[in-house]
């Protein structure tokens, strides 16, 4: 075995000469490569990033260990070669992570595009009335935005309404709905979702009840009248207080996108 | 040190029934860097039924991208089909 060893100083390893790398190899095949034109670290090949580990194409479990002192527990990280390029991280042996080459992250071995988390995002919408035909005109109490949060294909939107004014001599077709949410639901056959409301202040029924439909964007309201009656009333603009300080309902709702 | 707001769609998404997916994004730079964003959405649908009457929605208040990738897909067939979706 030969050594090159410097015991009582640094070793440099100098590939004098502008722009030079200075190659490693193993019986005549490149194992690193140090680009000295772009000061870059190849491991396995040229590198075209700072450092740049290439796959040799077998299916271990990641090009980067993290182990203990002894090598006995170890994290592996990197491209899985045996998929389409997704990256994992696996704990010894069992997968904990992987992200998908077409997006989205996956849990504890799960490989499945349509189980993989591939979005969050929060922001506001703001919410409105609007009668089934015709406008309104209308005044809102303050500048409440209505929140939402979507995580994968779940929309939750917080709602938070009221009114200091509405006229509905320009509305028609009787039912009201409260409209401005942020996703359209997912097309899906019998998709409905529905959640209980918070309300006061309606000169006629107080809505209880809200619904969206598959496809739409918009809430359905309803109310009930008795404890053993119909709950499916559909909340009218005729029971819309017209007058200041109106109309208030407030709630949240979850659906899929 | 100069402290600006600017308010752009940043995502506009077409959903397989025509609907258009609007996202807005306001963000308030500190000499170009950004400090602090905030997303707002609304939906815009490839026709609004008033009563029992479809017509064709009103798209003149939205953003200039919004209205040109709205015009484009929302053809006849995509309107009809957005239609006979809601009604079923």
């Amino acid at each position: 075995m030969s050594t090159i060893k410097s015991s009582a100083e640094n070793l440099t390893l100098n590939a004098d000469g502008a722009n030079n790398d200075v190659i490693i190899q193993s019986n005549g095949s490149t194992k690193v490569t140090v680009d000295g034109a772009n000061g870059r670290v190849g491991i396995g090949g040229s590198p075209t990033n700072k450092l740049h580990i290439r796959n040799d194409g077998a299916t271990q479990r990641g090009d980067l260990r993290l182990g203990d002192a002894g090598g006995t527990t170890y994290w592996d990280i990197g491209r899985d070669n045996a998929s389409t390029g997704d990256f994992t991280i696996f704990n010894q042996t069992d997968e904990k992570l992987r992200i998908l080459s077409s997006g989205g992250i996956t849990f504890n071995g799960d490989t499945a595009a349509a189980n993989a988390l591939d979005d969050y995002e929060e922001g506001t919408w703001t919410p409105a009335y609007t009668p089934e035909g015709g406008t309104f005109g209308i005044t809102y109490v303050g500048a409440i935005p209505g929140r939402y949060v979507k995580i994968g294909k779940q929309v939750t939107c917080w709602f938070y309404i009221g009114t200091d004014g509405v006229n509905t001599s320009a509305a028609s077709g009787d039912n009201v709905y409260l409209t401005g949410l942020p996703f359209a639901a997912e097309t899906v056959g019998a998709g409905v979702w529905g959640t209980a409301v918070y309300s006061e202040k309606w000169s006629g029924e107080n809505p209880t009840h809200a619904v969206i439909s598959s496809t739409e964007s918009r809430l359905q309201l309803f109310y009930r009248t008795t404890v053993n009656g119909n709950s499916n009333n559909r909340s009218k603009y005729a029971d819309m207080g017209t007058g200041g300080d109106s109309n208030y309902v407030r709630g949240f709702i979850t659906y899929g996108v | 040190m100069a402290l600006t707001k600017e308010t752009v769609v940043d995502k506009i998404e077409v959903l397989e029934m025509g609907q258009v997916q609007v996202r807005t994004a306001t963000r308030v730079k500190e000499d170009g860097a950004v400090l602090s964003s905030s997303f707002h959405r609304h939906v815009v649908n490839p026709s609004t039924k008033s009563g029992d009457t479809w017509a064709d929605t009103d798209i003149s208040g939205e953003d200039a991208r919004v209205q040109a990738i709205a015009t484009a897909t929302w053809t006849a067939a995509v309107k009809t089909a957005y239609r006979e979706m809601i009604d079923a």
